[in-house]
């Protein structure tokens, strides 16, 4: 042991300088918050597992409850992902050349505004249907999963709105993009699980 | 040299901009300093401090003398005995142990131990102390709304705590989980500043093997609080909307399912001992290196012993509900996980014997506290090997065996962990030293009389004593007099413990006042902190931030004619 | 570590549900404990692994990046 240390000590180290971070601060703090969130989603999706089957597949959704419409959100969904792919056109552009992100930069704020503003018409039919966080555990998942996502989508695109504003000043740096980009991911790609789960 | 890195440029500007800030009490509200941050974290962790010891001695003056009148309080009625005994195990491990082990002590010792200016995010760090401080507002204004605080348990097992029926306490109840919500924000944002910057902001010339163990364990929490806290998030918001928007999440009549909650509960439950004990080990061996004269034994054994504890701790929670109903199957599984966690941690207690061993031991105050962290806290591991034993806790469970047990985990962790780094930094913090006889004083008045508490519980858990019980003449078979005396011993050793924090305080203030200067390096430890002033100056090392050329702990070097080497000489 | 407690629920016989404070129920419900468990359990620790991982390569690669630099200092 104490020979081991003596040697470790005598290792000529070179002169300290110092290094440029691995992950800029901003991203790598985005990331540890997007990993506490993903853990938020999965205690949901795992509540909703486990009522799910208490109830018995063959009465899910409760007898009475209206069906979610699963083909109309299809179609925000593939927005959604659209959106996604549309934001990474964004990002090689912003690398190349800031101001020609703009244009997929807004489009993409765009696709993701469609979305929530359809899931939002989609909750105001199902309301209107009967279905209510009260009505049953199938009905409270379903606000509360599909909610919670509404709640983050509009944030991160507050987020995009903040960055776009930023780029039109020419203020944007690639962290700032990086670090607002992720969450957007992050959203983006949790949408699918959740789809999956609550809806199918 | 170090003037021109770009992470330390980009903190001044969150500097300057600070002097401009409000001025008088609202200056130190709105101060971006991590050092201040940290006092504000520890003064607010003090204060609830004294509000659950406070509790404490009410409940257990009911417990041991049923019916008598509390001087400080009066009468207790069954309601607040339920609302004292809930608050006061949410305040010590939410708002005591959590805001001075991780928050004020992450804050105060990881920018200066790693040599950095500030922390990465300092405005967020800001905000997590205001999130923070409106968190424990809220859970003090739930103890006075109509209908009292909630009564619960802190564990807040639906239905009782979802139907304002069952506890009724309609609105303490919301409030507590609101309160405990916005805590858990708190954490989150500080977390984050922890990880990133103990990532990006080392001092040059520090590589991985060369961080304070402290900080690690303090990092390697805030990445277990990260991970178990989501689950637990979920679980509240839900929760919440059972309690006001009368949804059936937890309700079985609804299809719900109360044990659902406690696995959502207890996922985050279990990681958060670790995330509280984490440091408090850490802070225990850097005091016993320092105070032993020696090398740390095996600093990478202890720090992947660490990470070894941090994985399992994923893997035990579900030994909270043996009797909860769950799977026998699970159960075996939970069990044996439960047994292997304590490998992890009797290896942290070997290292730290093996670091003492040998070394020229000095007996200071923090030095005492420090040991007697590691001899308390073993007997609570080794009362939890009968608890982990799915078999043997069937008997044991929600008796106050459990209870013993986990105060002589959490009372080591939170109060002489807490008091072991306070006395070590406290020269660091103050820029003077703490009388020694008096924390000698203050240590064994804690220590004996804290032993003389919790052992006669054990004796009455193994009796059969069930927890959260309001009044036992009303259980003829644990109203012995026998068992009554155990009880009055133990609140008699509470109130004499309690008497003699009393010395505590006095000492803080007249170290404060008058104490002896401490100058930069009074305990000649090798880490970055003791090589600025005490109390260090803002922006930390004004005249340029150090470098690091070995690890923390080279003490007793052969070649050297003074015992230790700090760690930004450069030979 | 996992394997041992994989392995201690294969040697466990159903007869273990004559227990006395076991009332679980359906058997959907117990799969689904059992699956929300595992799931819990293994993704924090997927995602830790999968981040170390990604740093890990990311500093090998600014590393040879910087070794680059210093061979070839005029690119």
């Amino acid at each position: 042991m104490s020979a081991g240390s003596v040697a470790y000590q005598m290792e000529q180290r070179p002169e300290p300088v110092r290094r440029a971070p691995l992950v800029s601060s901003g991203l790598l703090g985005m990331l540890i918050f997007i990993f506490a969130e993903v853990m938020f989603f999965a205690g949901l999706i795992s509540a909703h597992t486990i009522v799910r089957a208490q109830t018995a597949g063959a009465l899910w959704p409760p007898y009475g409850q209206p069906r979610l419409p699963v083909e109309q959100t299809a179609v925000n969904t593939a927005a959604l992902l659209v959106s996604g792919i549309v934001l990474l056109l964004s990002w090689f552009a912003f690398r190349r050349e800031p101001s020609s992100a703009r244009i997929p930069l807004a489009l993409s704020i765009l696709l993701g505004g469609f979305f929530v503003y359809a899931q939002g018409t989609e909750w105001v039919a199902l309301l209107g249907e009967g279905l209510t966080m009260q009505s049953s555990t199938y009905g409270g998942f379903f606000y509360l999963i599909v909610g919670t996502h509404a709640l983050h989508a509009v944030g991160a695109l507050a987020a995009l709105g903040w960055a776009w504003a930023r780029l039109n000043k020419g203020l944007l740096t690639e962290t700032q993009l990086a670090t607002v980009a992720a969450f957007w991911y992050f959203v983006v790609l949790v949408w699918p699980v959740l789809y999956i789960q609550v809806y199918l | 040299m170090a003037h021109t890195a770009t992470a330390a440029d980009t903190h001044h500007d969150a500097h300057a901009h600070e002097h401009h800030g409000p001025q008088g009490i609202l200056k130190y509200l709105w101060s971006t300093d991590h050092k201040m941050i940290a006092m504000q974290y520890l003064f607010t962790g003090i204060a609830m401090g004294l509000i659950g010891a406070y509790m404490a001695y009410v409940f257990r003056m009911q417990t041991a003398f049923p019916g008598v009148n509390v001087p400080g309080f009066g009468q207790v009625s069954p309601g607040e005995y339920n609302s004292l005994i809930t608050n006061h195990g949410t305040i010590m491990i939410f708002w005591v142990a959590m805001p001075v082990l991780v928050a004020a002590f992450g804050n105060f010792l990881i920018p200066l131990m790693i040599g950095a200016d500030d922390m990465v995010f300092p405005r967020i760090n800001r905000l997590s102390y205001q999130v923070f401080l409106l968190s424990a507002i809220v859970l003090i204004v739930s103890f006075f709304v109509p209908g009292g605080g909630f009564g619960g348990a802190w564990t807040a097992y639906p239905p009782l705590s979802a139907v304002a029926e069952y506890n009724q306490t309609n609105l303490g109840s919301s409030l507590w989980l609101l309160a405990v919500a916005l805590e858990f924000v708190a954490f989150l944002l500080g977390g984050i500043n922890f990880i990133t910057t103990l990532m990006n902001s080392r001092a040059p010339g520090m590589r991985a093997y060369d961080i304070p163990l402290v900080c690690w364990m303090i990092v390697i929490a805030s990445i277990l609080f990260m991970l178990s806290v989501g689950p637990l998030i979920a679980g509240a918001v839900m929760l919440f909307f059972d309690q006001t928007l009368g949804t059936g999440f937890y309700d079985p009549a609804r299809g719900g399912d109360p044990v659902l909650w406690q696995h959502l509960f207890w996922f985050f439950g279990h990681p958060e001992v670790y995330v509280v004990l984490l440091p408090a080990i850490g802070i225990t061996i850097d005091v016993i290196a320092t105070f032993a004269r020696k090398k740390v034994f095996g600093y990478k054994l202890m720090l992947y012993t660490t990470v070894a504890t941090g994985v399992l701790s994923f893997f035990v929670w579900a030994h909270h509900q043996f009797i909860a109903g769950i799977d026998p199957r699970m159960a075996n599984v939970f069990t044996i996980t439960t047994l292997l966690i304590s490998v992890p941690i009797a290896e942290l207690c070997f290292v730290i014997i093996a670091t003492l061993y040998g070394g020229s031991i000095r007996l200071t105050t923090p030095m005492l506290w420090a040991l007697a962290f590691m001899a308390e806290f073993l007997i609570g591991g080794v009362t939890g090997i009968f608890l982990g034993a799915s078999g043997a806790d069937i008997y044991f469970h929600d008796t106050y065996f459990v209870l013993a047990h986990f105060h002589y985990t959490f009372f080591p962790i939170a109060i002489i962990g807490t008091f072991a780094a306070f006395t070590y930094w406290f020269p660091k913090m103050f820029g003077r030293m703490m009388n020694d006889t008096l924390g000698k004083i203050h240590f064994w008045g804690t220590i004996i009389p804290f032993n003389i508490i919790f052992i006669p519980l054990f004796v009455l858990g193994i009796g059969g004593e069930h927890r959260r019980i309001y009044n036992y003449e009303h259980f003829p078979e644990l109203a012995g007099e026998g068992m009554f005396m155990l009880r009055q011993i133990a609140t008699v050793a509470l109130l004499v413990m309690l008497i003699f924090q009393v010395v505590f305080f006095y000492n803080c203030y007249v170290s404060w006042k008058k104490g002896e200067k401490a100058g930069k390096n009074p305990w000649k430890a090798n880490t970055l902190e003791w090589t600025t002033e005490s109390p260090p100056p803002h922006g930390n090392w004004p005249e340029g931030l150090p470098n690091v050329y070995r690890g923390p702990y080279e003490y007793g070097h052969p070649d050297r004619k003074e015992d230790y080497w700090p760690q930004n000489q450069p030979s | 570590m996992v394997l041992l407690a994989l392995a201690a629920v294969a040697l466990v016989p159903d007869a273990a549900h004559a227990c006395a404070v076991c009332f679980d129920g359906p058997g959907e419900t117990r799969q689904a404990f059992f699956a929300t468990t595992a799931f819990l359990t293994l993704l924090p620790l997927g995602m830790l692994a999968g981040a170390g991982a990604w740093l890990r390569s990311r500093a090998r690669r600014l590393e040879s990046e910087d070794v680059e630099k210093k061979q070839h200092p005029e690119s």
